[in-house]
Order: structure tokens, then sequence, then C-alpha cells
């Protein structure tokens, strides 16, 4: 995905990976850099698991401005393509860490204050 | 294609019924039913944006301080982008804008999680407000793929 900030806000992109048993998988936020003024490409690798239903695909702001979400695209990656750090998400809507793989991240990269 | 939104002011309009297309309201397994505004190529505008103020007041869609003794789904983004969860009641007084967003709040039921810890100034709550794509996984199950541009 390419993303593109406006005056004052950072764009960053999620998607959810929903499941036939009526849990998810959520994945970690991709952010632009502060004030960047181009497009920023982003790219998340994901493990589809056997029930998997669909994904949505999710593009937003943080604070006031605007985002632009350029063309996407899902391709096969190479076993040895670093995941992209997920969660599950039961179907109380607690979540629950399945797997916590490093990102890798826009620059400067995201950061989580996970309180388990 | 490519789209565009305008933050806050977007989804102000879309709070206030300025954008024309009738939304679509579904199942969100895990979470109860959402409407979903549809925009263009696929995307659709996903309603509510909070934003939390200095004094620790939940701002959302830019329209007044959240009212409310109920718990919102939340992602929580600090500066460096960190996110963090937890649970956070947002509490109230408000003025009559409120009973507007209150109405929309409950049309799509939102939780919150977010770090009571973590209440900087500049920590923003995000109720999924922005822009969705559905992409269906039926063909992919089994496997490792990588969503990018193309």
């Amino acid at each position: 995905m390419r993303l593109r900030n406006g005056d004052g806000s950072r764009g960053y992109v999620s998607a959810w990976m929903g499941r036939s048993n009526e849990t998810a998988l959520r994945t970690a936020s991709l952010l632009n850099r502060q004030n960047a003024a181009g497009w920023e490409d982003h790219a998340l690798v994901l493990d589809v698991p056997d029930d998997a239903t669909e994904l949505l695909l999710f593009a937003g702001l943080t604070g006031k401005g605007e985002i632009s979400v350029d063309k996407v695209t899902v391709q096969a990656a190479g076993t040895d393509a670093p995941l992209t750090w997920t969660e599950r998400i039961d179907n109380t809507g607690n979540f629950g860490a399945l797997t916590r793989t490093p990102l890798v991240p826009p620059s400067p990269g995201p950061v989580r204050h996970d309180e388990s | 294609m490519r789209i565009s939104i305008f933050g806050i002011l977007a989804l102000a309009l879309f709070a206030t019924g300025g954008v024309s297309a009738q939304p679509r309201c579904e199942p969100y397994p895990p979470y109860p039913t959402r409407c979903l505004r549809p925009v263009a190529d696929g995307w659709s505008l996903v309603p509510g944006v909070g934003r939390q103020r200095q004094d620790g007041v939940v701002m959302a869609n830019g329209l007044a301080p959240a009212t409310r003794n109920v718990r919102l789904q939340a992602e929580v983004m600090g500066p460096s982008g960190g996110t963090a969860r937890g649970a956070i009641i947002l509490r109230d007084q408000g003025p009559d804008p409120v009973d507007r967003l209150r109405d929309r709040w409950l049309a799509y039921r939102p939780r919150l999680h977010g770090s009571p810890q973590d209440r900087s100034p500049e920590i923003y709550f995000l109720l999924r407000g922005g822009l969705e794509r559905r992409i269906p996984l039926a063909a992919w199950r089994g496997k490792r793929i990588q969503v990018r541009c193309g």
C-alpha cells in the first residue's frame, strides 16, 4: 500500500483477517512518518489460516488531515519473508497475543506498549 | 485508483449525512453490527474518529466531548506510533451534539481499549474511522501473503 499524509497528520494502515470461527487476527498498524511529504510504501506479510474468510484492510489517520491510498494488491510471499505482528481477537472482543513477530516498519517504526 | 479522505472533516460530514451514498450495515464478528458507506473502488468509509485533548477529554468526529460511561473499542497511538491497549471508560458532561454522537456510537457499538497510563496530549484515540476494503482470502488459505501496492 502507499499512503500519503496531509499536513499535521499521519496515515496508517492495518488489517484484520476474519476467520470462520468468528475470531479475527489483527495486525499492527504501519504508519507514515510525521509530516512526510510524499508517498510511503507499506506491506503487510501474513500467514493466512486455513479457515480465513476475508481480509479487512483499513487505512486511517492520526489527527486532522488528508490521507490518500493508492492501489492495493495481494501476492504470494516467500516463506522467509518476515511476518507482520498480529494478535488474536476472540468473539468477546478481547485481545490475546497469538504471534509476536518483529515488524519491518516505516522509519521511525512503531513501538508497542502492550499491557498484558 | 487513488482515493482520499479528509480526516475528521469528512467523517463529520458523514456523521451529519453530508455524504450521499447509502450506508451498508452488516455483522462484524467478533464485534456487533456496524454500518459502512461505500466510496470508490471497493473502499468504504468507516465512521468514527476520536482524539484525546490535553485535558484528557476524548473528542469524536470533531463534534463534542464524549459524554458516556461506556467502553469504546479504539486503538491508541502515541506520537512515536506506539500502540497500547487496556480499558478506558469515557465520562461525560456534555452538550447537545453528544446526543447525535451517542446515537452513532450506539449504532456502531464500539468498545474502547486504551492505556490509562498512556494519556499524553499527543495520543489519539482512533475509533476505527477511515477507509476500509474487503479482500477475499479463500484462494490464499494456508499460504503466506504480502499485501502491497501493485
